[in-house]
């Protein structure tokens, strides 16, 4: 009679990697092999005396030395010097086509999990975004760069969509949330800098005008995903408020977990790269923060009350807010223009603002009647605007873009 | 045997060991999928940087172990890669569920309340089968430190069965 002890090792023993997924790993790494030769190798004999990779080390450290194939090995990612350089080219550069063409879609091949793959797209969508971003601030970005650009970007949003979609179809509502809040997070963030950024390359005369252009084009591309995306993520909230209580509590646990570690990540972030940003930005970056720390709150709140669905919901929309913020702080130091500090309005269309922030939404309004708060549906109005917004603590903030 | 060959065979050797260990740290089958195709990743990068492994089995555990921590830790510190020229990462972090374990299995959530250093000891010894030699090489650890592990972790695993 086995002990509990044996038993459990004994099932434990049980858990193996399936069949199937163990060779389609085999095949990866064969793929992977492949390309790291340029040249066949001659087969070698190996003497059967030797064990484990002793032997065929010894054949190997002899032909795998030609430099021409080790600069080819370096490429495929995992910290090789080229792929390493190819990472932060734009097109144009020489290397640019070994980061879209070799690089990415490995990663992207390589990622299983449905999680995992709709991460990798969302990824991808960024860099895109990313990379029109700087081409733009240096007066690089013409149209048929933008066309392409844009394309990739909308395959891989499509994408995420989809990815998005197979998660509920799968049952993971949780995972759906997490992938289009973390999405939208990213798209709201790019949408404030591609504005920014419009704004700033206008007055740079006539080249300045044609890069602005593009940016448009891409800006209301960005614009209707950042709609869509929001559209989905609270869906998937409400589909949430569908499932077993428990499973909601254990969600809204995790999530809370998520939102902690986003938030002391922004906070550090800021802390790192403070003195990179100029006073304005940094207090816009602050009163982010603060937002993320006070949504964070409320959410514990809700949690303690046993209001799982609403805590879930808060603890999200903080996670985004500190998401966001990090993702401004980069651009702004990168881009080099200037953060504002926008107050309720930066969470767009979010139809669930928790009661306590109404209060603030309602002064505000009242104090700017013809500021709209909505900034996701702002899109109509021209997103060049130069906004003066008045700050919490009364001051006038004025927009001023880049040096 | 070419270089391939051999390489595969260790993969087709140890695969299965590597993913156990893997499975029994992150409780996650798509994720440990994930960290056992990159351990012989780089595994096979490391060969071809032409460098040499005395001891392939325990160099294999010994980057899954590291790719293990480096994964958990991402979600508490800051990338400083973050903001080099190489590049914004803009940090879609799907790395949380690292510790988001909710497993309805019954031997996770036993093996699960074994404390990491405890449950990493027992894993080797017992489900990986290795040798407290081979264990310690993998832990940079003296044997006897870990004989000591495995059985602190084994009379703790009993208590919990019987609790």
């Amino acid at each position: 009679m086995k002990s509990d002890l044996e038993k459990l090792i004994q099932a434990m023993k049980q858990i193996r990697l399936p069949d199937d997924e163990k060779q389609r790993i085999r095949g990866n790494l064969l793929v992977f092999m492949k390309n790291s030769q340029t040249q066949p190798q001659p087969a070698q004999a190996v003497s059967k005396t030797q064990t484990g990779f002793a032997s065929f080390l010894a054949v190997f450290k002899n032909t795998m030395r030609a430099p021409a194939t080790i600069a080819i090995v370096l490429v495929l990612g995992f910290g090789g010097a080229l792929s390493a350089a190819a990472q932060g080219t734009l097109p144009g550069d020489t290397l640019y086509p070994i980061k879209t063409g070799f690089n990415e879609q490995i990663r992207a091949a390589l990622a299983f999990s449905p999680n995992a793959k709709a991460a990798v797209h969302a990824l991808l969508a960024q860099k895109r975004l990313e990379e029109a971003e700087k081409l733009a601030s240096q007066s690089r970005l013409d149209a048929s760069v933008r066309s392409e650009l844009e394309k990739n970007f909308t395959e891989h949003a499509d994408h995420v969509s989809q990815g998005i979609t197979r998660l509920k179809e799968s049952g993971d509502e949780d995972g759906a949330a997490e992938v289009s809040s973390n999405f939208e997070a990213a798209l709201q963030a790019h949408e404030t800098i591609l504005s920014e950024l419009n704004a700033k390359v206008k007055e740079q005369g006539e080249r300045g005008r044609e890069d602005s252009h593009e940016l448009e084009g891409i800006l209301n591309n960005v614009q209707a995903r950042f709609r869509s995306a929001t559209a989905a993520r609270e869906k998937s909230e409400t589909d949430l408020g569908g499932s077993s209580q428990t499973d909601v509590k254990a969600a809204a646990e995790g999530k809370m977990t998520a939102a902690q570690n986003k938030i002391s990540t922004v906070k550090g972030f800021f802390e790192q790269f403070k003195s990179k940003l100029n006073a304005a930005s940094q207090a816009a970056v602050e009163a982010r923060i603060t937002d993320a720390t006070d949504v964070f709150a409320q959410g514990q709140a809700k949690l303690s009350a046993g209001e799982y669905g609403a805590a879930f919901i808060l603890f999200q929309r903080a996670q985004r807010l500190a998401q966001n913020t990090k993702l401004l702080i980069t651009a702004s130091i990168d881009l080099q223009f200037e953060l504002k500090d926008s107050s309720e309005g930066r969470e767009g269309s979010d139809s669930q603002k928790p009661p306590g922030s109404q209060e603030d939404s309602q002064n505000h309004d009242a104090a700017h009647p013809e500021l709209n708060d909505d900034h996701a549906t702002s899109s109509t109005s021209t997103p060049t605007t130069t906004l003066d917004i008045e700050h919490r603590s009364g001051e006038e903030l004025k927009l001023k873009i880049g040096e | 045997m070419t270089n391939q060959e051999a390489f595969l065979k260790s993969y087709d050797e140890h695969a299965d060991a590597i993913y156990r260990y893997c499975f029994f740290r992150v409780f996650d089958q798509d994720r440990a999928q994930d960290m056992v195709q990159e351990t012989y990743l780089r595994t096979w990068e490391y060969l071809s940087r032409g460098n040499e492994i005395r001891n392939p089995k325990a160099f294999l555990y010994r980057i899954a172990r590291n790719l293990i921590i480096d994964q958990s830790r991402k979600k508490h510190e800051i990338s400083l890669d973050e903001l080099t020229d190489q590049g914004f990462d803009p940090g879609v972090d799907n790395t949380e569920r690292v510790d988001d374990i909710l497993d309805a299995r019954p031997i996770a959530s036993h093996i699960q309340q074994l404390e990491p250093l405890y449950r990493e000891a027992v894993t080797l010894r017992y489900i990986n089968e290795l040798k407290p030699q081979e264990i310690a090489e993998i832990l940079d650890e003296s044997e006897n430190v870990i004989s000591v592990r495995v059985n602190r972790g084994i009379n703790m695993l009993r208590k919990i069965l019987n609790a």
